[in-house]
């Protein structure tokens, strides 16, 4: 494998009449953090639901790691929706936990399912990830009797369990009031500070701007400019995306 | 001129009506069984994106609901046999018994599976979890505290309708109670046996599942009353939105 980790070549995804993602190219590279960050409906959800094929794009081609796509011919196969997931994370909004288990069957259950890890193992790899989280205290509580930003950090220990080497980020940090949220950021830093891919939708532009390479704006369905947090946030090159931030920014 | 002898006389009658008993518990079990795996597969087969799949399913569930179980009992009973299957009275009314039990449970099985959120199923997706394991570990454990307390609830119904193969000759306790009612003339008697035999077993059976309906339900609320209570804004987004 050469070049960047994930590349997106000219994906598309219609709802309807709605063209969601419009001819979106974007490439990571291996350590890379990108942001994602635009207005409300501007598909910045949808483009990142397409990169772990929760929604099959209509066009485009689509590679993370060694897993490529072509959307135009058709939809994928299982064996390639597999292998494109293989690698890939994805923390949601929702959290989406699994009400019925503890935290720790939460961690321990989807790599024993799909790793074919032991349960010893699964749980002895889960308190690791729980630990990495601040959350080993947690690890017999079920979802409802954590807090919300609890909840989305077992999320994450989650998604970390499976041995990723990209993880999406769906506004993860949206649904909680924002000092809870601060402690989802503070894990996430820890990730890239670790040297993780991220791709990260979100409305955090501090977040966006301390800890990310690159932003992408994106602006109904279509990325309108990408470069460095320095030049998106001080200087812009589109009139939208200064419009957007001092709209959000208040300035 | 009343005879109130039967007020006192019933319970004679049933030792002999107990055989019946045990034809109509085995009937209600495994038609159930047979029609609720059966039903689970006619609610995929009603969600399925393809529209063969979703009509045909649809067809068997309106006519296993629709149909009633007395006319199901003659169609497999007496009518197959002119299209070349022939039954013994026994398994043809397993079968129309199973017919209209799939028909109705497939449809308690689906607002159970309806009712999980489509977030479990992505997030056991972007987990690689395949479709056997996220229906097996993730949906089908949730949707069963839907579905549970309604399934109960049929059991019930179609163990009263067991009474129902008497008329193509099924040993059940009516077939029994009307041989014993035309050799002693005691209908009074061996029918309120009957009836009493019926009720052993659908009071329990309702009591447990409003039991059962009031557990999960509780389950369901104080699960969503936590989230809810310590979560800020509401966390679920439309699928098409950001």
């Amino acid at each position: 494998m050469s070049g960047p980790f994930v590349s997106a070549r000219s994906l598309s995804k219609q709802f309807g009449d709605h063209r969601a993602v419009d001819n979106v190219t974007l490439e990571v590279s291996k350590g890379e953090v990108i942001s994602i960050i635009g207005p409300s409906g501007a598909g910045k959800s949808s483009l990142i639901r397409c990169l772990n094929l929760l929604e099959v794009p209509d066009a485009g081609s689509l590679r993370i790691g060694d897993t490529s796509i072509d959307f135009d011919n058709g939809r994928p196969s299982k064996a390639q929706v597999a292998g494109l997931r293989r690698f890939t994370g994805m923390v949601f909004q929702s959290f989406n936990l699994f009400p019925h288990f503890t935290a720790l069957k939460n961690v321990a259950l989807p790599q024993m399912r799909v790793h074919r890890r032991s349960r010893a193992e699964a749980e002895e790899r889960a308190m690791e990830e729980l630990g990495r989280v601040g959350l080993t205290s947690k690890a017999d509580s079920y979802p409802a009797q954590c807090s919300g930003g609890q909840q989305q950090r077992i999320a994450i220990a989650r998604a970390l369990a499976m041995d990723p080497e990209l993880m999406l980020f769906d506004e993860p940090t949206s649904g909680l009031d924002p000092e809870i949220g601060a402690e989802i950021l503070q894990v996430m830093r820890k990730l890239a500070a670790d040297e993780m891919t991220m791709l990260v939708v979100t409305h955090e532009m501090e977040f966006a701007r301390q800890v990310s390479n690159q932003i992408a704006v994106m602006v109904d369905g279509a990325v309108i400019e990408q470069s460095s947090p320095e030049k998106i946030m001080s200087d812009p090159d589109q009139e939208r995306t200064s419009k957007f931030l001092s709209a959000v920014l208040g300035r | 001129m009343s005879d109130f002898s039967w007020l006192y006389d019933w319970p004679q009658y049933i030792p002999d009506l107990l055989p019946g008993l045990g034809v109509a518990i085995s009937l209600t079990l495994f038609s159930c069984l047979g029609g609720y795996i059966l039903g689970f597969f006619l609610a995929l087969g009603v969600e399925s994106p393809s529209r063969v799949v979703h009509y045909a399913a649809l067809v068997i569930v309106e006519l296993g609901r629709g149909v009633p179980i007395l006319v199901l009992l003659f169609l497999v009973y007496q009518g197959l046999p002119q299209l070349g299957l022939m039954l013994d009275p026994h398994p043809a009314a397993l079968a129309a018994l199973m017919f209209s039990a799939a028909g109705y449970s497939s449809e308690m099985i689906r607002a159970g599976l309806n009712s999980v959120p489509a977030g479990q199923a992505e997030a056991a997706n972007s987990l690689s979890m395949s479709a056997a394991d996220t229906y097996r570990f993730i949906v089908i454990p949730q949707a069963a505290r839907i579905s549970i307390p309604p399934l109960v609830n049929l059991t019930i119904i179609i163990f009263q309708a067991t009474s129902l193969a008497t008329v193509i000759t099924v040993p059940e306790i009516m077939q029994h109670a009307g041989v014993i009612g035309a050799a002693t003339f005691e209908y009074m008697s061996v029918y309120t046996a009957a009836a009493v035999l019926y009720l052993c077993i659908t009071i329990p059976g309702a009591v447990l599942s409003g039991y059962l309906e009031k557990s999960m339900r509780q389950k369901k609320r104080s699960k969503r009353k936590a989230v809810r209570s310590l979560l800020t804004g509401s966390p679920s987004l439309p699928v098409a939105a950001t």
